[in-house]
């Protein structure tokens, strides 16, 4: 989807404007425009485009680029999500720690909004969203997997961890798919920690006892 | 952005100017370094462009940044510095400089800062850094995607470059890469570059680095 607004309309129309088209949404307007979640949510989109867009600190950002997740990608993130699931959510029982979300909407801005993302993988507490919500996670998750794809810019990989962390996301995974790495970023700590394939991917205190090698995971 | 059909069609034209390679070639052409330089190049289009594993690549869109250029620096002087304050030289430091990478056919790239040990280069060199440089320095760019710094980091190990500094000033931290292992290092502000084998006791500080 996108967004096409009569002032974009209208601009592309004009010479000097039309190499920008390359760029983003925000083309037409304002380049500069941050918006809010709530302006972000209420945009008309463009039915024929199936791209997705998120909203990262105010800037409105293509998820993927053009060509939608690869195979390997959406392999990785199920495995996440099961093992997580398996783990914290349903596959504990009584002692279900949280809910487990793939490619769960979320607003993380506070007070005003002015991020809405779509992680790959996350993972909300017990007792943190209000029963029957409905629209995108109303609370910053407590894990969240990103996937990053080849065609990420490491501008967009970085804003969207900075976001996360200032909406006090507990414990990020990043996942970098071709170089078959993860750093994990857990908040209050500077220091990140880089894992390999012989390495495990830990739940910290977010998910106290949850291991995860990545050898399985990129089999 | 997305585009109606309509803005497509009045728009195609001056779009494609866009993408990469002046020279309304096939994108997917595998091209050799004499090819590539035999190019002609549009002289209005300010853009560095590297050819990587045969591909044509942009460097940079708008230029390095004043962060990208203060830790070229900083690295270059240093190892400059180290590599020729004794009475013997360890080897060239280069800043920018073009090089082939030696033995394929498929690569001219532009490190950020790269060395050649003592004895390696021919004397008296024309043209581009004809051999693979025994380190690489890359700063990587916000605009950069993980595939491009992957492929790079690729076609240096191809080559037989022993060490590889990639620098991400963004998320201030550097990975190393080295030739005879799959493993890689992270380094993290608290750490130090380490010049290993390639140049023995060099050391720098990363933190030192990340301070602009």
């Amino acid at each position: 989807m996108s967004i096409v607004t009569e002032e974009l309309v209208q601009v592309v129309a004009t010479p000097e404007i039309e190499l920008e088209l390359e760029t983003e949404i925000n083309a037409g307007e304002d380049p500069e425009k941050l918006y809010t979640v709530e302006e972000f949510l209420a945009l008309e989109w463009d039915d024929d485009d199936d791209e997705e867009y998120e909203l990262i600190q105010g800037r409105i950002v293509p998820r993927r680029e053009k060509i939608g997740p690869s195979g390997k990608h959406s392999r990785i993130s199920t495995k996440i999500a099961y093992y997580l699931e398996a783990y914290a959510g349903l596959g504990a029982g009584e002692q279900q720690l949280g809910e487990v979300y793939t490619e769960g909407p979320c607003n993380l801005g506070r007070p005003k909004g002015s991020s809405y993302v779509v992680p790959d993988v996350c993972f909300v507490a017990a007792g943190r969203t209000p029963a029957n919500f409905s629209g995108p996670i109303p609370v910053a998750p407590d894990l969240v997997v990103e996937i990053n794809s080849p065609s990420d810019t490491l501008e967009n990989i970085h804003t969207k961890i900075e976001s996360y962390l200032a909406a006090g996301v507990g414990l990020i995974w990043s996942v970098y798919l071709l170089d078959k790495y993860v750093i994990m970023y857990r908040l209050g700590e500077s220091r990140r920690l880089f894992l390999e394939l012989e390495d495990e991917l830990d739940g910290s205190t977010v998910i106290p006892g949850f291991k995860l090698k990545l050898n399985a995971l990129f089999d | 952005m997305a585009i109606t059909e309509e803005l497509v069609q009045t728009v195609a034209p001056e779009t494609q100017i866009e993408p990469q390679i002046s020279v309304g070639e096939a994108i997917e052409k595998l091209y050799t370094v004499e090819e590539f330089l035999a190019l002609e190049w549009d002289n209005d289009d300010e853009t560095v462009y590297e050819l990587i594993g045969g591909r044509i690549v942009p460097k940079e869109k708008p230029g390095p940044s004043a962060v990208h250029s203060r830790i070229a620096n900083k690295i270059g002087s240093r190892l400059e510095v180290f590599a020729n304050e004794g009475e013997t030289s360890l080897g060239q430091v280069f800043n920018g400089g073009a090089c082939t990478l030696g033995r394929t056919d498929k690569d001219y790239v532009i490190p950020d800062v790269s060395f050649v040990a003592e004895g390696r280069m021919p004397k008296r060199p024309s043209g581009p850094i004809p051999v693979a440089p025994d380190l690489v320095v890359e700063i990587n760019s916000p605009s950069d995607t993980v595939e491009r710094i992957h492929n790079k980091i690729e076609a240096y190990r191809l080559n037989g470059v022993r060490l590889v500094w990639s620098i991400y000033p963004l998320g201030d931290y550097i990975i190393v890469h080295r030739l005879d292992t799959p493993k890689l290092l992270l380094l993290w502000l608290e750490d130090e570059l380490d010049g290993e084998a390639v140049l023995p006791g060099f050391k720098l500080k990363v933190s030192a680095l990340f301070q602009y």
